[in-house]
């Protein structure tokens, strides 16, 4: 929630990357499927709408008719129809807004799957440099606005001025006369309407921002409390956030009594058309040339005009934020991010040689700050390569690039000679396996994150995957078994637990390449020695790649690659570095030697 | 319920004016209000008949006309805007009230449990995170709260008037009729509540599809490494399908509920009508009523249906914000962990700092976080300490300014007990740079400066030069006007950590806590920094955490936890010579700055 908070910026420029008209036409074809059923919705709002307008008629039928002529029969029959046509009226337009719902909604769900999709397949830059809780907004808040446009706004606005036309047409059939004189009464009130709407909708959005201001200031404060107490700042700083508060009161205060002033005047406004309904009415009453059925109709009449002027206060706002949530939403869709896939792409079955670093250079931000500097180095088919050095130094940077989450600036990479861009992206991952230094669970049972829902993984796979790695005993044990709910960040499980579950999930896709983040934080022996385990049954007969933290995974490494600062300082087997007493024989003192007592375990 | 009231009436009481505006314009405005249908009636039924109808009101009325020479249709007429421009103007002043009283209500609610807040403990906020803390004085006191606590009574009192005021009108007119009218509406009630509970079944389950549906989302773009190197894209797309198509199904049934019962509510009110009309035109086909009431009387109707509304809503909302009153009241009810007894008298407090078998657990809490500390601090001595994350030592220095106290055992400063001071005069005492800079979203100088008005230029320009920043500052666009942005994304880690020390140097403390934060530094400047200080603040005592080698062997006196517990104590020199746990730890870190 906080980040979104001074996304305001960031909001503005995002929706600027593409043009209104663009954008809306790119929703076109999202909704010409649903011609039909827009075109079956609009006309059974208009019957509806004619229904509720012919009420007041037959209203005047029972004054001026039935109680006139003194007819309690036909009272009872008019008053019968009254309600029935009530009763249609709103049936039709019950389904009409509901069928309306639902062509919204599944235009919503179509931009929404579409929406995401289309972000799965952007590369992880794009999610280096946009946080979760704004791509989340695009496919959750902007695809909402959107839909309260469709299913409010533009439809109810067609069928506020069908309404409209048609009680000034039911008038005017009735009395002209008292029609004209009402007539020019309503074009000021939407002259009205519109100065109201230009003055408030800055002021809205300046309440908004202070509304932002407010909170980021309090959030601000509460997220750096103790510095305050220490200091002694409390009464300063609820001092700022009064002022927040009271510059956010200002601010408010003035629309909503401008609010309130504009909905008075404008209910002033229906009671002064009523005083020359009744002026004139009386008069021609009187004539003879108006019934007093007429005079109860014009009031009924006028009543109902004006539901739309009250509602139209908020719609602008909607349309507002519809207009510019579609931009952003087409913004996103028009980003072509992706890592790009080969046009004639080469198969690649399995690793039959091995995979090669040549000369690779890569920046994140595509200029010269390089984290990587002109790597070479190669892992032969079956052999254990372990990547040393400090944090920053660029071990995390190689892993993602073997896996082609990034594309190096210069150099390539290949797999048995091949270079991994002239492979389909899927392909080339599906003969990985990732294990992370703390798994990602995903929602869902303990199965559904051992699979990670792939079809091709079967019960049988998922269990034996986890009797492979040692974790079957402990997912047995669980109340719900493979069932078991994962809450929040994996809280229930025990840091080992979540070390085998991230063994299972990479043994059960039964890769050619393993690639490993070992944890850094220690656990007690007992664990450490399951985990060593089943590592050793992971890794059995299979190429791997290591950022290894744990001394074992050293010792049994074919090469170390000694990293540091994005170049490759020291290579060579942990014995002929430590001979070397250099670089790799210190970080081995500080990061290895003095872990856990592993060493009795291993020898 | 009643104890809310009071709660809100708390408030009230410091704004009668308003209270009194509301209390008595609103009866007064829905008086008038209710004499508007009488009008059209003696309109109606003076044209049908061409009688004055026989009613003390139209006398009054039609003596006016003729008073000012108009004919009676122009004085119904200006009687009837007469009328309608007073209700406007009372009810335009009423509802401004209304919404300013809102609006101040919010502001005083927040504002009141953001004071509250600033004064409690880390317990507190280990229990409230600062998300949720937000939204209570967010969403709770703006969207829940404060419309009830003012509109929302105000409505439901206005309403209950207007039935009262309408009804007595109605009876004046026809009181059989007004039973066959006015009998079903209390129904309208009952409606309103079943249905609002039906309406919040179905929009609770259809929050929880939409955090569902959240929850999918966020895992799936926040684990979007794993899904793409296990190439997983297809199965989270299937899994978004789905929870799509679940949360359109939901909302769609909400709606569905949503517009059946709005319906339900239109339908009724016009029902109103015709009851009216069926019961109302039989008696003036029968002669028992004119015309002109009947009209009144389908305008009567219409009044008493709105009212219903606001009393439901007001049943339904003094639920939900009796839930947002206990979730601010939940916050009050935490008492701070510590209370200033102690007497200042603005000055500094100096002298010897000793710890004497003092204890630090939480509440509940089996394991003790500092255990049996024991130490003496002198004037002017640096005090280290040493140990593994979890070992205590922030916990050990959050004791210093009394962030926390002590469970067991007493710390004493200048030979009296902390608590003998007033927290005012500690605190200021103390200067405190925390191992994660935690800065504000304003300029360089409010960041130093800190809201401490009394502190001069010359202060501060001392205080950046002590703390290296003075180039950097002179670099920056605006020097010390520089806005820093959110947090202070928008200068490096180093400065922030030494904007930081600025922000405690200025005070000119006389304890200074540096709680691992010398990597902002390196060690040249920092050997330049304690002789800056000692320069102006001779008798500062230093009581860092650190990692740096450098800083351990100049420091008077090491102190090395573990769990809680001093395991060893001297300086370097003697401690190298132990051969202990801090020999070890010191080749460690000397180690770690080759490797770097």
């Amino acid at each position: 929630m906080s980040t979104e908070l001074f996304d305001d910026e960031v909001f503005e420029k995002e929706q600027d990357a593409i043009s209104a008209k663009k954008a809306f036409g790119m929703l076109i074809p999202f909704l010409k499927k649903h011609k039909a059923r827009l075109i079956f919705s609009l006309l059974l709002m208009i019957i509806s709408i004619g229904l509720t307008i012919y009420w007041p008629i037959l209203v005047k039928k029972a004054i001026d008719i039935d109680i006139g002529n003194g007819d309690y029969g036909g009272l009872l029959t008019t008053v019968l129809i009254i309600g029935l046509i009530q009763a249609v009226s709103l049936i039709l337009l019950y389904i009409q807004r509901v069928k309306l719902e639902i062509i919204g909604q599944d235009v919503m769900l179509e931009l929404k799957t579409r929406l995401f999709s289309h972000v799965l397949s952007l590369n992880i830059s794009y999610f280096d440099t946009n946080p979760v809780g704004r791509l989340m907004a695009r496919v959750e808040s902007d695809t909402e606005s959107l839909r309260m446009l469709f299913t409010n706004t533009v439809v109810m606005l067609i069928g506020d001025v069908v309404m409209v036309l048609g009680v000034f047409g039911v008038m005017f059939y009735h009395s002209w006369r008292l029609t004209l004189i009402l007539l020019p009464i309503f074009p000021s009130i939407f002259v009205l309407l519109y100065i109201f709407e230009k003055k408030t909708t800055p002021r809205f959005l300046e309440v908004r921002k202070k509304v932002a201001d407010l909170t980021g200031v309090i959030a601000e404060f509460i997220s750096g409390i103790s510095i305050i107490q220490i200091f002694n700042r409390e009464s300063w700083a609820t001092k700022k956030v009064d002022n927040a508060n009271r510059i956010k009161f200002d601010h408010d205060v003035y629309v909503n009594i401008a609010v309130v002033l504009f909905f008075n005047i404008i209910l002033f406004s229906q009671h002064l058309m009523i005083g020359m309904v009744i002026y004139f009415g009386m008069l021609w009453i009187k004539a003879g040339t108006v019934t007093v059925g007429t005079f109860g109709m014009f009031i009924l009449l006028i009543w109902k005009s004006y539901e739309p002027i009250y509602r139209s206060t908020e719609q602008f706002s909607v349309i507002q934020k519809a207009i510019a949530g579609t931009r952003r939403i087409f913004a996103l869709m028009d980003n072509k991010q992706i890592i790009p896939e080969p046009s004639k792409p080469v198969r690649w079955r399995e690793l039959n040689d091995r995979i090669k670093f040549e000369k690779v250079w890569f920046s994140y931000t595509d200029d010269d700050n390089y984290v990587l500097k002109d790597i070479s180095f190669e892992i032969p088919r079956g052999k254990r390569i372990a990547l040393a050095g400090v944090t920053g130094g660029g071990k995390s940077t190689i892993i993602s690039l073997i896996l082609r989450l990034y594309d190096p600036q210069k150099g390539r990479i290949t797999v048995d000679g091949i270079d991994i861009r002239d492979i389909h992206t899927a392909e080339l991952r599906e003969r990985f396996a990732l294990v992370l230094q703390d798994i990602f669970l995903f929602p869902g049972d303990v199965r559904s994150n051992v699979s990670l829902e792939s079809k091709h993984i079967t019960e049988e796979k998922i269990i034996e995957a986890a009797k492979t790695v040692d974790a079957h005993k402990f997912i047995s044990r669980l109340p719900k078994g493979y069932e078991t709910e994962i809450s929040e960040k994996g809280a229930n499980f025990s840091r080992g637990e979540r070390q085998l579950l991230s063994f299972a999930r990479a043994m059960a896709v039964d890769p050619d390449i393993l690639i490993l983040d070992e944890a850094t934080s220690s656990v007690d022996p007992e664990t450490e020695r399951t985990i060593q385990e089943s590592l050793g049954k992971l890794m059995d007969g299979r190429t791997s790649l290591i950022i290894a933290h744990r001394l074992s995974t050293i010792l049994d490494s074919d090469e170390i690659l000694v990293i540091r600062r994005g170049e490759i300082i020291e290579r060579g087997s942990h014995i002929d570095l430590l001979l070397k007493d250099g670089y790799y024989a210190r970080l081995f003192h500080l990061q290895f030697k003095n872990k856990n007592g592993m060493v009795s375990n291993v020898k | 319920m009643l104890n809310k009231l009071k709660w809100i009436w708390e408030y009230y009481k410091r704004y009668p004016y308003v209270l009194a505006v509301l209390l008595i314009l609103t009866p007064v405005q829905a008086a008038i209000q209710v004499t508007v249908p009488r009008i059209i009636e003696f309109a109606i039924d003076f044209a049908k008949t061409g009688k004055l109808p026989e009613h003390r009101a139209a006398e009054i009325i039609s003596g006016f006309g003729q008073s000012l020479g108009i004919s009676l249709e122009a004085a119904f007429t200006i009687a009837w805007i007469g009328v309608g421009l007073i209700s406007f103007i009372l009810y335009t002043y009423v509802q401004s009230h209304r919404a300013w009283m809102n609006l101040k209500l919010e502001w005083l609610f927040r504002q009141d449990a953001f004071k509250g807040i600033t004064a409690k403990g880390p317990d507190f906020f280990n229990r409230f995170r600062t998300g949720d803390l937000l939204t209570r004085l967010t969403d709770d006191v703006a969207e829940k709260l404060s419309w009830f606590a003012c509109s929302g009574i105000f409505r439901f009192y206005e309403a209950m008037l207007m039935v009262v005021f309408t009804i007595t009108m109605m009876t004046m007119i026809d009181p059989i009729l007004t039973l066959w009218t006015a009998g079903p509406l209390p129904i309208l009630i009952i409606v309103f509540f079943k249905s609002a509970t039906i309406l919040d079944k179905r929009y609770d389950r259809l929050q929880s599809n939409i955090s569902g549906f959240n929850n999918l989302m966020e895992a799936c773009f926040s684990g979007i490494r794993v899904v793409k190197a296990y190439v997983r894209e297809k199965a989270q797309k299937g899994k978004f399908n789905t929870a799509a198509r679940n949360r359109r199904t939901a909302e769609i049934s909400a709606v569905k509920a949503t517009i059946f019962v709005d319906s339900l509510y239109f339908y009724i009110w016009q029902f109103g009508i015709i009851i009216a009309l069926m019961a109302g035109g039989y008696k003036v086909i029968n002669a028992d009523l004119s015309l002109g009431e009947l009209m009144a009387f389908i305008f009567y109707v219409i009044y008493l249906v709105f009212p219903m509304f606001d009393i439901g809503q007001f049943l339904v909302k003094s639920r939900q914000s009796a839930v947002s009153i206990n979730r601010l009241l939940e916050l009050e009810n935490v008492p701070p962990m510590i209370a200033s007894q102690g007497d200042g008298n603005g000055k500094p407090i100096e002298g010897n700092l000793s710890f004497e078998n003092v204890d630090f657990e939480f509440q509940g809490s089996e394991r003790k976080i500092v255990d049996n500390i024991h130490f003496d601090a002198k004037r002017g001595q640096t005090i280290a300490l040493v140990g593994k994350i979890g070992s205590g030592k922030s916990w050990l220095v959050n004791m210093i300014p009394r962030l926390v106290d002590p469970t067991g055992g007493i710390i004493k400063l200048g030979g009296r007990g902390l608590k003998e001071y007033s927290l005012e005069d500690l605190r200021n005492s103390v200067g405190y740079v925390p191992q994660e800079p935690v800065l504000f979203s304003d300029t360089v100088e409010n960041n130093i400066r800190f809201g401490r008005d009394d502190i001069d230029a010359q202060t501060i320009d001392w205080a950046i030069e002590v703390s290296q920043l003075k180039n950097e500052i002179d670099g920056f666009p605006e020097g010390l006007d520089t806005k820093i942005g959110v947090r202070g994304m928008s200068i490096s880690g180093g400065q922030k950590q030494r904007l930081a020390l600025a922000r405690a140097l200025v005070g000119k403390p006389r304890i200074l806590i540096l709680d691992d934060c010398t990597s902002a530094l390196d060690s040249t400047t920092e050997s330049a920094l304690w002789d800056a200080l000692h320069e102006v603040l001779p008798g500062i005592m230093a009581i860092i955490i650190t990692h740096r080698p450098d800083t351990l062997e100049r420091a008077d006196n090491i102190i090395v936890l573990e769990d809680g517990r001093i395991v060893e104590t001297g300086n370097h020199d003697e401690l190298m010579n132990n051969g202990g746990r801090y020999a070890k730890i010191y080749r460690r870190y000397k180690l770690e700055e080759t490797v770097k």
